[in-house]
């Protein structure tokens, strides 16, 4: 049997939970210029708000709704009562992102204390599975990529055919010109931190689903793979993240089935670099914004 | 987002934007850094009692494991202590959380050591931190009796160090040996996560399978927590293994196994050790059922019986423990490796005190295999202090059965064959088929 479409079907799915926790950290980002390294913890918050909700049985209809709630309200209370106060300050982008690493081990340690030392997993029923150019997925994982290509659709079309999209894009580029010209860039930074918290909170919960099985660190890790397709495909870029992802799942596939599963995550780390020496504002970003930190 | 206002903001923003990346990554590292810091964590007060320390992961992907330790160490500690204590003293159980990774357990070994004037001991140190955390115990001149299976502690040469549970090499022969001798499968796919813990169980079974002319069908490494393993998947299906031979982390078991049912792939699989535990066998349930997971894993370790006057004695300990309201769901632990070896190691402790008339490691620590090596057989703590009283040399033979120090303080046992979550032994392995496995 071929390797190539199961590569290429499981490293699409791969890239999907990717691609929606890119797409969020680097909204956020490019709008507010705020690199927000909490957001693996609030990622993996929302699991365990929808595990609790749902009391372990998984719905991925629900558990997005579940998750975007909570993410947009956390990310949005985190922005405005964490983040703005030391951006008024004047805080730097190292700062700021040092606030953000304290917010996340907070988070995390208190998962930690509520979980104890077992992981929670999700009692999963017997899944239909279909059978696609010989590669068997399950209708949970069809499920998991149509709803990050909605998703990435709706990015898009907020982004390019609404007032708000615009205005998102003017603040990104150039958040005093875009407040001359009569934006109210404080909506505009809200709306970023609900957008990317909704879809982080989506991220957390299809990984929570998709893995079947959780802990407090869970979206840690995973955040990491999150920032290196937000980087590859150039920081703040929303399209660029898509790509990242797309790139980091295929590769990091094909690494697994042609040379060793070992090499899964070093293909990853490979590509960075090599993306990084190529391109080192992405292969997406022209020039990032970031002028001013503006919460 | 990219639109450009001028040649200043042109060049301001190039040079942020070929930095941030950088430093995005920096921060991230950090921030994954920091959260693997150390979460060490002294419980119980000590109020002038002795401090016996579980140095173990309470946090992380093997965070379990300190649960059962401290499960075994308890109700010893109660034990000893409603038998008079020792030499006049009492002792408690503290906690300390290794996390499971040197770069967390080095710190915590450190403060332990600098925070601790009244510990004497500590025990049941898991695989995967030894390395690190084994040579500050031995300078600081603290007796560790460990459940670490770390390959290089096979000729340890620590003076203040003692195992007495094979290394994880070892039960890779084990693994061997069970497929040879009890099953008809003779091609076998290893596979093992790409943690240290995991990885010392590959080097016996690829031996031992060759000594004993079972073929590797499949020898894959798995990266730990990753979102999808159907790439690894169809590689092993690809390569037709009858038998598969499995470590990893409940998570990564959970997508595994996830996939290879999807795939039609569930295969008669060995669980090790390392799999042991409450969360794995959640993750498995939950990921291909309760009824596939019986019917195609069992789970080979070391094996202690659950039944004669020694096990008695702990189960009754364990849950007069739970009584106490300190532990949890005890029938978890009663016939559990994890908690048993905690607990016999406890009492070899304290007998060692008790036969070297101090609580001072540098003078006990010569008696740890003493106590194994007496004319006197005894099972518990009591006994073990009666007969000490009566001015006889004693044997400890606790749940565990006889422990045998060799000349690197190793002392191996029997090894069983259990079905998961029902914990039923299937079958014991004597040590001549693992030694055979071995070569010897």
């Amino acid at each position: 049997m071929s390797l190539i479409p199961g590569i290429i079907a499981f490293g699409l799915y791969s890239a999907c939970l990717y691609a929606i926790g890119a797409v969020g950290f680097t909204l956020q980002f490019g709008v507010t210029n705020v690199l927000n390294l909490a957001y693996g913890a609030i990622l993996t918050s929302a699991m365990y708000v929808d595990y609790a909700i749902g009391r372990g049985t998984p719905s991925i209809w629900f558990g997005i709704l579940i998750g975007a709630v909570w993410g947009a309200l956390v990310s949005v209370v985190f922005g405005r009562v964490i983040v703005m106060p030391y951006v008024r300050r004047g805080a730097s982008l190292v700062a700021m992102a040092m606030v953000t690493i304290g917010v996340a081990l907070i988070v995390q340690y208190t998962l930690e204390a509520i979980q104890g030392p077992f992981v929670y997993s999700y009692q999963v029923a017997q899944q239909s599975t279909v059978r696609i150019a010989g590669v068997t997925m399950s209708e949970e994982q069809l499920i998991i990529i149509g709803a990050a290509v909605v998703l990435m659709i709706a990015v898009h079309a907020l982004l390019q055919y609404t007032r708000l999209g615009l205005a998102m894009r003017a603040t990104a580029v150039h958040p005093s010109l875009a407040r001359s010209c009569g934006v109210s860039t404080e909506r505009v930074r809200t709306t970023a931190w609900l957008v990317s918290g909704a879809l982080c909170g989506i991220s957390g919960v299809l990984l929570g689903i998709s893995t079947g099985s959780f802990d407090s660190v869970t979206g840690a890790s995973f955040f990491i793979t999150v920032v290196v397709a937000a980087i590859i495909g150039g920081v703040g870029k929303p399209y660029g993240a898509m790509i990242g992802a797309l790139i980091l799942g295929l590769v990091s596939s094909a690494a697994a089935a042609v040379i060793s599963p070992d090499y899964k995550d070093i293909a990853a780390w490979v590509i960075l670099i090599v993306v990084l020496v190529i391109r080192p504002q992405g292969i997406f970003a022209e020039f990032s914004s970031g002028r001013e930190l503006i919460g | 987002m990219n639109r450009q206002s001028g040649a200043r903001a042109y060049q301001d923003s190039m040079r942020f934007s070929r930095q941030l990346p950088s430093l995005a990554a920096l921060l991230a590292g950090a921030l994954v850094l920091a959260a693997c810091a150390s979460n060490s964590s002294g419980q119980g007060s000590g109020n002038g009692r002795l401090q016996i320390d579980n140095f173990d992961p309470f946090s992380g992907p093997n965070s379990s494991y300190g649960v059962y330790e401290q499960a075994g160490c308890v109700p010893a500690v109660n034990l000893i202590n409603a038998a008079g204590g020792v030499l006049g003293h009492k002792f408690y159980c503290s906690i300390t959380d290794s996390r499971g990774d040197p770069a967390d357990a080095v710190p915590a070994a450190q403060q332990l050591l600098a925070t601790s004037p009244n510990l004497v001991a500590i025990v049941d140190q898991d695989s995967g931190v030894l390395t690190a955390t084994v040579p500050l115990f031995n300078t600081a001149h603290i007796t560790d009796l460990s459940i670490g299976g770390d390959i290089p502690f096979d000729t340890n040469h620590y003076t203040y160090f003692w195992r007495t549970i094979p290394g994880d090499d070892v039960a890779g022969y084990s693994f061997a040996a069970y497929l040879k001798h009890y099953t008809k499968y003779t091609k076998v796919a290893s596979v093992f996560t790409n943690d240290q813990s995991a990885q010392g169980n590959v080097p016996g079974l690829l031996k031992g399978s060759k000594n004993l002319n079972l073929s590797i069908a499949a020898n894959e490494t798995l990266a730990l927590d990753q979102t999808s393993y159907e790439t690894e998947v169809q590689r092993l299906i690809a390569a037709h293994p009858q038998v598969m031979v499995l470590e990893s982390d409940p998570q990564t078991a959970g997508v595994l196994f996830g996939e290879l049912k999807q795939a039609n792939g569930l295969m008669p699989t060995v669980l090790t050790s390392g799999t042991e535990g409450v969360s794995f066998d959640r993750a498995m349930v939950a990921a291909i059922g309760r009824a596939d997971y019986l019917k195609y894993f069992v789970r080979v370790i070391q094996f202690a019986p659950s039944a004669g006057y020694a096990w008695q004695v702990w189960n009754r300990a364990l849950m007069a423990a739970a009584k106490a309201g300190q532990v949890k769901t005890p029938s978890v632990y009663a016939s559990s490796i994890y908690s048993e070896d905690p607990y016999d190691n406890v009492n070899m402790i304290a007998l060692a005190m008790l036969e070297a008339h101090s609580t001072n490691p540098v003078k006990y620590n010569p008696y740890i295999k003493k106590v194994t090596t007496g004319s006197t057989v005894v099972h518990s703590f009591a006994q073990g202090k009666a007969a000490l009283a009566a001015g006889k040399t004693i044997n400890y033979a606790g749940v565990e059965g006889q422990v045998n120090f060799d000349q690197y303080h190793n002392s191996a046992g029997v090894w069983g064959v259990f079905q998961p979550l029902t914990n039923k032994l299937i079958t014991s392995i004597p040590a001549s088929l693992v030694a055979g496995a071995e070569g010897r």
